[in-house]
C-alpha cells in the first residue's frame, strides 16, 4: 500500500470520524478488533475495537458537539502512521460528571497508528485531561492544588461505596 | 526513498533516542545542547513554576531539570520512534519515584509510570520545534494529590476549595528555607551546572 493511502486513511479518521463524527467512515477504516489507547475519560471500561472507536467518537461529539479536529502534521514510517492535531470544540455536554460550561478549548492531541490491510489496528492517543478540564473551568492550575486531606478523602470513598452498594442491593431486590 | 533521505531519517530519530537514553537516563544534561536547537520552540504541559518555561532551549533545560528533581530515580523507555522528513515521533513509559517536590507538593515515596508522547520537527539533526503530550491528572492521581474517586466523578466544589486553601496557607507559613519545592531545587541545581 502507498505511503500516501495510509496518510490519507488516518487524515479522514481524524478529521472527517474523530472530528465531524462520521460514522461510516469508522466502519470502513478502523479493524474490527483494534487496540486502542487513549487518555480520554469515556467511561469506567477503556473503549477496544471499532466499536470502542465509535464510543469514542459518540462521546466526544456529546461533549463538545461542534468539534473541529485539524489535522496538522501526519507521517508514514512503514505501517505505523503519526499525526499531531489541533482540538477545538466548545463545551455544550457533560464531562463525566463535570456540567457544561459553554467554554471554548483548544489543545493540541497526538497519535500513532497501525494500519494493515487499509484499516487501522492500533491506536495510541496521548493529551492532557487536565488541560482540557482546566479549560473548562472546573480545575485549578496544578501549583495551586495541595493534597486533599486524608480524613476528607476517606469520608468521600465511603459515601461512595455506600451508595453504590445501596444503588446494587435496590436494583437487586424485585 | 533514497539512502540520503532514510539516513537523515535515522539521524532525527537517534537524536530523539540520545535524548531520552543519553541525556535524561544517565542525566548528562551537558548532552541536551548537541540534540536541541537554541531557538527550540517547545509546546509542553510540564511547568517547573507557576510562570512557566523560558524560552528556547533554556526552557528545556528548565523542563528536564525539574523533572529530574521531582522524581530523582525517574528514566525513560523508549516503546516506539517513527521518522518521515523532518518529523521524528516517539513514544515513550516514563517511570519513576515520587522522592523530590513537585508543584510545591511534599515528595510521597509512590512509584508511578505513565505513557507520554513526543512529536518534533529537526532542523539539521537537532530538535527545533517539540509537542509534549502526557495527561497530568494521571500523575496526581499517582501520588495523591488528586483523590483517586475522580474516577467516580467530579471533585465536589467545597473539596476543591479546601485543596486549594490548604496549599496557599502551606504556602504562606512555609515560604523560605523549609519550603524547597522543586523550582527552587531546580534553580540551585541549575546554578551549579552552570
Amino acid at each position: 500500500m502507498a505511503v500516501d493511502t495510509r496518510r490519507e486513511i488516518v487524515r479522514r479518521l481524524l478529521e472527517e470520524a474523530y472530528g465531524q463524527g462520521n460514522l461510516a467512515l469508522v466502519d470502513e477504516l478502523v479493524a474490527d478488533d483494534a487496540r486502542l489507547h487513549t487518555e480520554l475519560p469515556t467511561g469506567p471500561e477503556a473503549p477496544s475495537g471499532r466499536e470502542g472507536f465509535k464510543e469514542i467518537v459518540r462521546w466526544v461529539r456529546s461533549v463538545w458537539p461542534d468539534a473541529q479536529v485539524k489535522a496538522e502534521d501526519v507521517f508514514v514510517d512503514g505501517d505505523r502512521v503519526a499525526a499531531r492535531v489541533t482540538f477545538e470544540g466548545t463545551n455544550l455536554g457533560p464531562l463525566h460528571k463535570y456540567p457544561p460550561s459553554g467554554r471554548r478549548g483548544r489543545w493540541t492531541e497526538l497519535f500513532i497508528f497501525g494500519i494493515s490491510n487499509g484499516q487501522v489496528d492500533e491506536m495510541w492517543h496521548e493529551l492532557n485531561v487536565l488541560g482540557t478540564l482546566q479549560q473548562m473551568g472546573e480545575m485549578p492550575d496544578e501549583w495551586e492544588m495541595g493534597r486533599p486531606p486524608k480524613a476528607i478523602v476517606a469520608t468521600m470513598k465511603f459515601v461512595g461505596r455506600t451508595k453504590r452498594r445501596l444503588r446494587e442491593r435496590r436494583s437487586a431486590a424485585p | 526513498m533514497d539512502a540520503a533521505e532514510r539516513a537523515t531519517e535515522e539521524r532525527n530519530k537517534t537524536a530523539l533516542r540520545r535524548l531520552f537514553e543519553d541525556a535524561f537516563n544517565t542525566r548528562r544534561f551537558d548532552l541536551v545542547d548537541e540534540l536541541i536547537t537554541s531557538d527550540l520552540k517547545l509546546h509542553t504541559h510540564i511547568r517547573p513554576g507557576p510562570e512557566g518555561l523560558s524560552p528556547g532551549s533554556k526552557g528545556f533545560h528548565e523542563m528536564i531539570r525539574w523533572i529530574a528533581v521531582g522524581w530523582p530515580k525517574s528514566r525513560v523507555t523508549v516503546q516506539e520512534l517513527m521518522a518521515e522528513g523532518d518529523l521524528v515521533a516517539a513514544r515513550f513509559i516514563f517511570s519513576g519515584t515520587h522522592d523530590g517536590w513537585l508543584h510545591g507538593n511534599p515528595p510521597t515515596g509512590r512509584d508511578a509510570a505513565w505513557n507520554e508522547m513526543f512529536f518534533a520537527r529537526m532542523r539539521d539533526g537537532k530538535v527545533a520545534e517539540l509537542w509534549h503530550e502526557l495527561n497530568i491528572i494521571g500523575i496526581l492521581q499517582q501520588i495523591g494529590v488528586l483523590p483517586p474517586l475522580w474516577e467516580m466523578g467530579r471533585i465536589p466544589p467545597p473539596l476543591l476549595r479546601v485543596m486549594i486553601v490548604r496549599k496557599r496557607i502551606k504556602r504562606r507559613f512555609l515560604r523560605g528555607d523549609r519550603a524547597v519545592d522543586a523550582w527552587r531545587t531546580a534553580a540551585i541545581s541549575r546554578e551549579a551546572a552552570d
